[in-house]
């Protein structure tokens, strides 16, 4: 009955995501709502994560660094599966080589040394792997605690966190020490970014459209490292419009 | 003469200095030297901690004033609303966006530590100028933050930044979709928007 259960799932979300395989670009039609939801977040930045954060800061620098490895070591699993579901089988062998090497002699992951003897980390996840089955990136959403994601991207972190070891490891009761590698990693960055991020804010004459940007701009570096694509910038006739304006 | 009458002079020499400096450096015959001679100069400004940090701001302004190709920005973050700027309100938009930009630029930088800048890589891309990559190994931080610059050179031979990306972001990009997303929601009046924008330089 539970496997029919999951069988089920599986098929609704290949339905969910075909529906917008054929749609380009990204959209954002629930702009209200996610501007509702983004100010909540923002909510729980300022009092929650932006102050707790500073208290996580206190540790000395070679502690935070060392378990946010740890955090990345533990999501290495995960990527192992989604370079094998990509076909990109030399990323999932150093993917493997990484959790190997981090396990063991960086002391579950404490000091990257695979970092240090070249084998870099590479980022992916099931949003990359859904693109490269070929569906398309659908509406842009704000997530609540998640913040900005696109419809492929949502699906693909619940995939993510599906598959996350840590969770399948422990019972559902243990749900605060399965999420709670995302909330240190959570404080971590923001602790790490902390000005960075106010400065964002206090220079933004739009706070949800900068974040948003960002996002978008990031993602599509990730998912396509693709110059020509992300610097589509100059229109026709911009040049000649240059030259005939006065300063 | 009293102290702060002193600083004072002091910041407004140092501003000139590095004005010239800025302009000398223009007409460098490669692009990636010029680029490395302003990561430099940002960076000894970042590292000097008997600056404080209204000072490293406003040095960094003047950096950026002077190396940003700042027309060329102002006329591209407005998307396809450029096209309602006429000319009484142009010249109000330049002067209000060349604040903002410089001040935006400065104080986001501003956030970053201490560091040193390698150049990795250059790409001519021909009419469209030259991306300069670069790497920046910031004091306590455990990895590089790749810093790319769009350079362009004008008629006079000289080079501009047109576009700088940090960690995988273009600032323009970025301040483009803001801008045309206030636009857009405010009938596309640059009045409002320089309105806004005087709000936020103060």
């Amino acid at each position: 009955m539970k496997k029919n259960f999951k069988n089920i799932n599986f098929l609704l979300l290949i339905i969910f995501l075909s529906t917008f395989s054929v749609f380009a670009g990204v959209n954002d039609d629930f702009e209200k709502t996610n501007r509702s939801i983004h100010n909540f977040n923002d909510a729980i930045d300022q009092n929650i994560l932006r102050p707790t954060s500073k208290v996580y800061g206190i540790l000395p620098n070679f502690v935070e660094i060392g378990v946010s490895n740890v955090i990345s070591n533990i999501s290495e699993p995960s990527s192992i599966i989604n370079y094998l579901a990509q076909g990109n089988i030399s990323l999932a062998f150093l993917s493997t080589g990484r959790l190997v090497i981090n396990s063991t002699v960086g002391l579950i992951g404490f000091f990257d040394v695979a970092s240090r003897i070249g084998i870099e980390k590479n980022n992916t996840d099931f949003g990359k792997t859904f693109e490269i089955w070929g569906f398309g990136e659908g509406q842009f959403l704000v997530v609540p605690f998640l913040g900005p994601r696109t419809t492929r991207h949502f699906i693909g972190t619940a995939v993510d966190i599906g598959i996350n070891p840590i969770r399948i490891a422990l019972k559902e009761e243990d749900l605060i020490v399965s999420i709670s590698p995302s909330i240190i990693y959570a404080l971590s960055e923001r602790s790490r970014n902390g000005e960075t991020i106010d400065n964002l804010k206090e220079t933004s004459i739009d706070y949800y459209s900068t974040l948003k940007s960002i996002y978008l701009q990031n993602r599509g570096i990730n998912l396509n490292n693709n110059f020509e694509e992300n610097q589509n910038l100059f229109e026709e006739n911009f040049d000649e419009y240059y030259e005939s304006i006065d300063e | 003469m009293n102290k702060n009458k002193f600083i004072k002079k002091m910041s407004i020499l140092i501003i000139i200095a590095i004005s010239i400096f800025g302009q000398l450096n223009a007409k460098d015959t490669n692009p990636s030297n010029w680029v490395e001679n302003i990561g430099n100069l940002t960076l000894s400004i970042l590292e000097d901690k008997k600056t404080s940090d209204t000072n490293k701001e406003i040095f960094l302004e003047q950096i950026f004033m002077d190396n940003l190709d700042i027309k060329r920005i102002s006329l591209f973050i407005l998307g396809p609303y450029r096209r309602n700027l006429d000319k009484k309100n142009s010249e109000e938009y330049f002067n209000t966006i060349k604040s903002f930009i410089s001040e935006v630029y400065a104080k986001r930088l501003l956030s970053f530590p201490a560091g040193k800048i390698q150049i990795t890589k250059n790409e001519d891309r021909g009419k469209r100028g030259t991306i300069i990559y670069s790497s920046i190994q910031f004091e306590n931080r455990p990895n590089p933050v790749s810093i790319d610059w769009w350079v362009i050179s004008n008629k006079l031979g000289n080079y501009k930044v047109f576009d700088i990306r940090i960690s995988g972001i273009w600032m323009a990009q970025e301040q483009r979709s803001t801008f045309t997303s206030f636009l857009s929601k405010n009938n596309g009046d640059i009045k409002i928007l320089i309105k806004k924008l005087e709000q936020q330089i103060g």
